[in-house]
């Protein structure tokens, strides 16, 4: 088996496989006992199939793989990877003010005082864990913040949701994302009864008004806990990997204007996105490059292969932060497109150029290990090596 | 060609700007600002913006 979809994502590096499916196999089917997918590769039709949600539907999409932690044992809840319109739109209706670019705009204040205060942390280290000291616990403040996760439960509930969704010891997977589920459910409760400003409240009280049932909200607050912790820190620390043999990109970014370091944050995010793949399932058959599709067949649309392609992207596999803005399928498209999308875009961009100011020079300490998902290209953890006394905290930032 | 998006629908992502800079643009204050009536050549650039709205809300030569 040249191609398993179960394991590519978090291999170490899959973009040969990539290359190969979208040259030789651009719909290519994979069957492996009862177990029938199919995966689009190109641009082009990762793209299409993503702007078209009649035929590419998200209903049932999830059937044939393991849920998001937030969603298991939630079977018949509604989430909005898993609904189409009209009730996708009335769920992300719900939420949608909170994740407006606007909304998440006047965010920016705070991110870049909570970043200060992170990066101030690493004052004179010699070795920096950058995803575990640094992306992870920076994106789960900001996001426990919107939603309204006391400060002292952090911790816990990041370490739970990790474990559910990463660990591969099943025991303890299990464990955590009981105490993970019970922690939504008892902050619903508690909101409930006595609401504040924070987004939890905001679900709970849509939730009273009968507008929202509750096993949907919760499964709602919990899958934009887990895409509002988990993209933006894989976003960053997969930034923090990919620029560690490019010092003059580093110091691009690290001195860059807004604009040139939104787009360096869409190049970085093409070139290693956080979210690989997402499936859908066929309404209808269709047919792409001669091949049949026939209706009912879940479809595995590779974002990944699909920013690497070179029939969009000239010269795919170099990375050029300085590379003119060109549409991407990292946050994905269409009616499912990432609602975290202008916060995670955010994070990066106040961060990494902080970042890269206060650490300019660094190696990555070998060996890099990615955790097991087909769906998330993860680091919980990335081990830099910083040369003695160069951290430059609060020197250079722009 | 003709251009149409419903701004009550629409929610700033942005899609369009990178998909078509020549027809879209965000200002500071992250309003969309559009040409309702862009030269063709930049039809395939408008309709690749239209299928990728978020929202759904750019319309390609709406029927009057």
């Amino acid at each position: 088996m040249w191609f398993d979809p179960h394991t590519v994502c978090f291999a170490e590096d899959p973009y040969p496989l990539y290359r190969r499916l979208r040259d030789d196999f651009p719909v290519y089917h994979w069957q492996e006992g009862d177990e029938s997918l199919w995966i689009l590769s190109r641009y082009d039709d990762v793209s299409e199939a993503l702007g078209d949600w009649r035929t590419f539907s998200s209903i049932g999409s999830l059937s044939n793989r393991r849920p998001a932690p937030g969603a298991r044992g939630a079977a018949h809840a509604h989430q909005l990877i898993t609904t189409d319109p009209p009730y996708h739109d009335e769920l992300r209706r719900v939420v949608r003010e909170s994740f407006s670019p606007k909304a998440i705009h006047t965010l920016e204040g705070k991110i870049e005082r909570d970043v200060g205060i992170w990066l101030s942390g690493l004052r004179s280290r010699e070795t920096i864990d950058i995803a575990a000291d640094v992306a992870w616990p920076m994106t789960l403040a900001i996001i426990s913040d919107i939603i309204g996760i006391p400060e002292e439960d952090r911790s816990d509930v990041l370490s739970w949701y990790q474990t559910a969704e990463y660990s591969e010891a099943a025991d303890q997977s299990a464990q955590a994302l009981s105490s993970y589920t019970d922690y939504f459910d008892q902050l619903g409760s508690e909101r409930l009864a006595r609401p504040r400003d924070d987004l939890i409240s905001h679900l709970m009280s849509a939730v009273a008004r009968a507008e929202l049932s509750r096993p949907d909200a919760l499964v709602l607050c919990k899958d934009l806990f887990e895409g509002g912790v988990d993209v933006p820190a894989n976003l960053i620390a997969n930034a923090v990997l990919s620029l560690a043999d490019h010092p003059e990109q580093r110091a691009f970014l690290a001195n860059g204007d807004v604009t040139q370091v939104r787009l360096g944050i869409e190049e970085l995010a093409r070139f290693d996105s956080p979210i690989q793949a997402i499936p859908r399932v066929t309404t209808d058959s269709i047919t792409r490059c001669g091949v049949v599709i026939p209706p009912g067949e879940t479809v595995v649309l590779v974002l990944g292969a699909a920013n690497r392609d070179g029939r969009r992207f000239a010269d795919p596999d170099t990375l050029d932060v300085s590379r003119p803005g060109t549409r991407n399928v990292a946050f994905g498209a269409g009616v499912h497109f990432c609602i975290g999308a202008p916060l995670a875009r955010l994070e990066a961009r106040v961060a990494l150029p902080k970042l890269l100011a206060a650490i300019p020079d660094y190696k990555v300490v070998a060996p890099v290990e990615r955790p097991g998902s087909d769906v998330m290209r993860a680091l919980l953890n990335l081990e830099l090596a910083v040369p003695a006394g160069k951290a430059r905290v609060g020197a250079a930032s722009r | 060609m003709k251009v149409h998006v419903d701004l009550s629908v629409c929610q700033s992502h942005g899609q369009c700007v990178l998909a078509a800079d020549q027809v879209f643009r965000l200002d500071d204050e992250l309003n969309l600002h559009y040409d309702p009536e862009p030269p063709d050549e930049f039809r395939a650039e408008v309709e690749e913006a239209a299928q990728m709205c978020p929202t759904q809300a750019i319309t390609v030569d709406p029927e009057v």
